[in-house]
């Protein structure tokens, strides 16, 4: 027999962690790998489907691209919230409504070229805003658990898109399917050769400012005071009302606005599950986001990393013909495998045998 | 070192040498980072004595108390227990050498009796893991030692001293051999401090060797047998106490840059201004639901010092965060410099002109893992921008004169919080509120763990505050301090205050007081 004991390590070094959070992320990849194993996937067919591929091969770096845009720009604001010490995961909600913004902006406004298009995207922006007001004003005033609330909102946002679609958007001219209009072409984003280079223009752009609220603004100050000790920053004069609704904020914006881009520039129209603007990247978006260890930076390769994974899990689905669930399994082993790895940053195991 | 010897054996005919040697440690080294915190440290500690470790804030004290407790690694350097040479990785390792360390603060869960706190250390015993058989063998310990530990009561009705004495009856029941006390006087009244000590000196004889860290001179002296002398991680001096004198050993702790004249002159006379702090009828609730502070109106006026004594647990911490504006007042009124700030945010009071100098400085005083600058700026730190952005830069000067002009030891502006010794802390945490140019300050334990010259310096600006015509409310468990500081002292008793002096009262009446005992 043997016994585990847990201990408390006192000292730990950064290049300690850098190992751990590394060795920890591989693990979550080949726990998923092991587990398409179990299923009966060929292990190399895996590996190459799910990494190499979607980072060398042009196809499917577009793809990749694609992907890596919406994670990375919610990523940015997902950041700004959890370095507040607010653990929102409603970015997904907040992305379908912002969506759902767009689509009734290009729907019902009638305006010239590129204004359109600049409209659009606020109106999206403001449509996530607001899907983060309820568990922001309930956490800011009542210190209401965010955890449940932003999920909560994310059903809801699901809901209201499933409404639109089978009720009062639904296209007369799609056959049946629960699916709106095209919108019109007007406010269409276009992409060069399946390249969504002006979405990703927008994100380095997003990267930039959210390093300069992080780092140089005063607000940045108070949401890095509030995270690290919301005691002695509360206890300092710094509101703690303002720090979360406007950190709330940010992240809803980015998360409106990534639905609206995806919107304009690849989806052009609303529809349900597989088909649906969201595809489950304002959930992915949180994996991203403690990847880059909450540098606005590291943002960047942490979403084309994930943007690479999701293509290739989508990939692996579609081949070996398995359900909607694959992506989210890999997401949910990467982000316990970083979880665990905090765990082994502050503890240490002993293991004896007798 | 043969000298000494010597020296020692011709005064104490061999009979202190003799003893057997219980710890000893031989060229002990020890780095965070880039800073020294031992250097070639040798310490033996004899059976049946009280050795004191002496030394200032970041003397490295603590930093040897938690490498021999195993919580800290030493870079170089060996550990000998009982002549057998032990490596030392953890507390538990620690404990099963008979090695306990009694901290700064009890580590005692508040809800659970004494007996079912008792009972949690002890898995391994088997025997002794019921309550029962627990309060018990307290009882009998308790006996033995002069303790008086009820094991039946919730530890949240215990006062800190005997939460102390909690603490210790837990090392008694591991069997301790060597038992290391970290500053275990500082929340102490005088008199529950000679009931310690009288304590120690019963474990002592009864077989026990004592490791006590302090940094009071006088301590030192009252209580030890042995004092070794630590002084930026090196031991200066290492002697029986009889071979010291005190100047001598103030000299040797604070070395030969530091001697600190005692500059406070609390006779000088300041015109006494209109009310900066007004409370009235009070009352606030402690964390679970009870009533801590039970009408209490207290009137600060500008260029005074008004000091509150009291035993710790009659209300001082609620009092306190309540005229923060930390903690709900559920009646009365708080005003300061006029200004109706009742359940207002702190940032109202701020900008009424209120400083707030906390007992709880790593929780509500300082960001640990922000920087130096970033900390001294934690208030006004909007005053440091352009066109929104931060310009910490622009602070850079703000806080290299903070440094100087409070003494704080650090690396640099740059250095994280964390990394300061707690005298440090405080005092950067004073710098920074004496900055905003408040009209009244409240204090609370300031000078609490602070070495003689940090606590000389806190004193010189609190006495400054007043002779520039702010108000001081001064709450603190040391008498002493309020005696020396205030201009009227006020003793708080659960939750009331209880009796009222001026400068020169008889510190009998307010030692009394603090007791409950009030002279009609």
């Amino acid at each position: 027999m043997f016994k585990v004991k847990v201990l408390r390590r006192y000292e730990v070094s950064s290049r300690f962690k850098l190992v751990t959070y590394l060795t920890s992320f591989i693990v979550g990849v080949s726990l998923f790998i092991l587990f398409e194993v179990l299923l009966g996937a060929n292990p190399y067919e895996v590996v190459d489907r799910l990494f190499v591929r979607p980072l060398t091969s042009y196809d499917d770096l577009r793809v990749s691209i694609r992907y890596a845009v919406p994670i990375g720009i919610i990523a940015s604001g997902l950041l700004i919230v959890y370095r507040t010490g607010i653990y929102s995961i409603g970015a997904e909600g907040q992305m379908a409504v912002g969506a759902v913004f767009t689509a009734w902006a290009a729907y019902t406004l009638s305006l010239g070229s590129p204004t359109s298009v600049v409209v659009a995207l606020l109106v999206g922006v403001l449509g996530g805003i607001i899907w983060g007001l309820l568990p922001a004003t309930l956490k800011a005033l009542l210190n209401v658990n965010e955890v449940l609330t932003t999920l909560m909102m994310n059903f809801i946002a699901y809901s209201l898109v499933d409404y639109l679609i089978y009720g009062p958007w639904r296209s007369p001219k799609s056959y049946g399917f629960p699916l709106t209009e095209p919108i019109p072409t007007v406010f269409t984003i276009p992409t060069y050769d399946g390249v969504p280079v002006i979405n990703f223009l927008i994100f380095t752009l997003v990267v930039f400012l959210t390093y300069v609220v992080t780092k140089m603004s005063k607000l940045g100050f108070q949401i890095r005071a509030y995270g690290l000790n919301p005691s002695a920053a509360y206890a300092s004069g710094m509101s703690f009302f303002k720090v979360v609704l406007l950190s709330f904020m940010i992240s809803g914006a980015l998360a409106g606005l990534a639905g609206a881009l995806q919107l304009l520039s690849i989806h052009h129209r609303l529809g349900p599950k597989s088909w649906s603007v969201t595809e489950g990247l304002g959930y992915t978006a949180i994996v991203a986001a403690w990847i880059s260890r909450l540098e606005p930076l590291a943002v960047i390769p942490a979403s084309l990393l994930m943007g690479a994974l999701v293509n290739g899990g989508l990939a692996i689905k579609a081949v070996l013909g398995q359900s909607e669930g694959v992506v989210n399994l890999m997401n949910g082993m990467i982000l316990l495998s970083i979880v665990a790895a905090e765990f082994f940053i502050n503890y240490r195991l002993v293991i004896r045998f007798r | 070192m043969c000298v000494v010897v010597n020296k020692t054996s011709f005064l104490y005919g061999n009979s202190i040498l003799d003893k057997e040697v219980v710890l000893s440690v031989n060229g002990l080294s020890k780095r965070f980072g880039n800073v020294v915190a031992l250097r070639n440290v040798d310490l033996v500690l004899r059976s049946n004595e009280i050795h004191v470790l002496l030394g200032e804030n970041g003397a490295g004290k603590t930093t040897l108390a938690n490498i021999i407790y195993g919580i800290y690694r030493p870079d170089s350097g060996t550990i000998k227990f009982f002549g057998k040479e032990v490596n030392i990785r953890s507390p538990k390792d620690a404990i099963s050498y008979g090695i306990v360390l009694v901290q700064q603060h009890p580590m005692l869960i508040e809800r659970m009796t004494v007996a079912e706190n008792l009972a949690l250390g002890f898995k391994e015993l088997g025997i002794l893991s019921s309550p029962k058989t627990i309060s018990r063998v307290v009882r009998e310990v308790n006996e033995k030692y002069g303790i008086s530990v009820d094991p039946e009561v919730l530890v949240s009705s215990l006062s800190f001293s005997e939460k102390q004495q909690v603490e210790l009856i837990r090392a008694l029941l591991l069997n301790v051999k060597l038992l290391i006390l970290d500053e275990p006087t500082t929340m102490l009244t005088s008199y529950e401090r000679r009931k310690l000590f009288s304590i120690l000196k019963k474990l002592v004889s009864d077989g026990k060797s004592i490791l006590l860290i302090t940094h009071k001179v006088l301590e030192a002296l009252e209580v030890s047998d042995w004092i070794t002398v630590l002084r930026r991680g090196e031991v200066v001096s290492s002697r029986p106490k009889d071979m010291y004198s005190v100047d001598e050993l103030v000299k040797l702790v604070v070395g030969d840059d530091g001697l600190v004249s005692n500059v406070v002159s609390p006779s000088k006379s300041v015109e006494v201004g209109g009310n900066v702090l007004e409370v009235k009828d009070l009352i606030v609730l402690n964390d679970v639901g009870g009533i801590a502070v039970n009408r209490v109106s207290i009137n600060v006026r500008g260029g005074e010092i008004v000091g509150i004594a009291g035993v710790t647990g009659n209300g001082q911490k609620e009092l306190s965060e309540a005229i923060a504006g930390l903690r709900r007042v559920r009646d009365g009124r708080i005003l300061i410099n006029g200004v109706d700030v009742t359940n207002k945010g702190p940032s109202s009071r701020f900008r009424a002109g209120l400083a707030y100098i906390p007992e709880e400085r790593l929780k509500y005083g300082v960001v640990g893992d922000m920087s130096v600058i970033e900390n001294l700026i934690l208030k006004d730190y909007y005053m440091f921008s352009r066109f929104t952005l931060l310009r910490l830069s622009d602070a850079v000067r703000v806080a290299e004169e903070c440094i100087k002009t409070f003494n704080i030891v650090t690396r640099g502006p740059s250095e994280k919080v964390k990394a300061l010794s707690g005298g440090n802390i405080q005092k950067l945490i004073i710098a920074r509120e004496l900055r905003l140019n408040p009209k009244v300050v409240v204090v609370h334990n300031p000078t609490l763990g602070l070495d003689l010259r940090s606590t000389s310096i806190v004193h010189e600006q609190l006495l400054n505050i007043k002779y520039s015509g702010s108000g001081v409310l001064l709450i603190s468990e040391d008498l002493d301090e309020v005696i020396k500081l205030s201009d009227r002292v006020l003793v708080m008793y659960r939750g009331t205050i209880v009796y009222e002096g001026v400068r020169g009262c008889s510190r009998e009446a307010l030692e009394k007081a603090m007791l409950g005992i009030v002279d009609v």
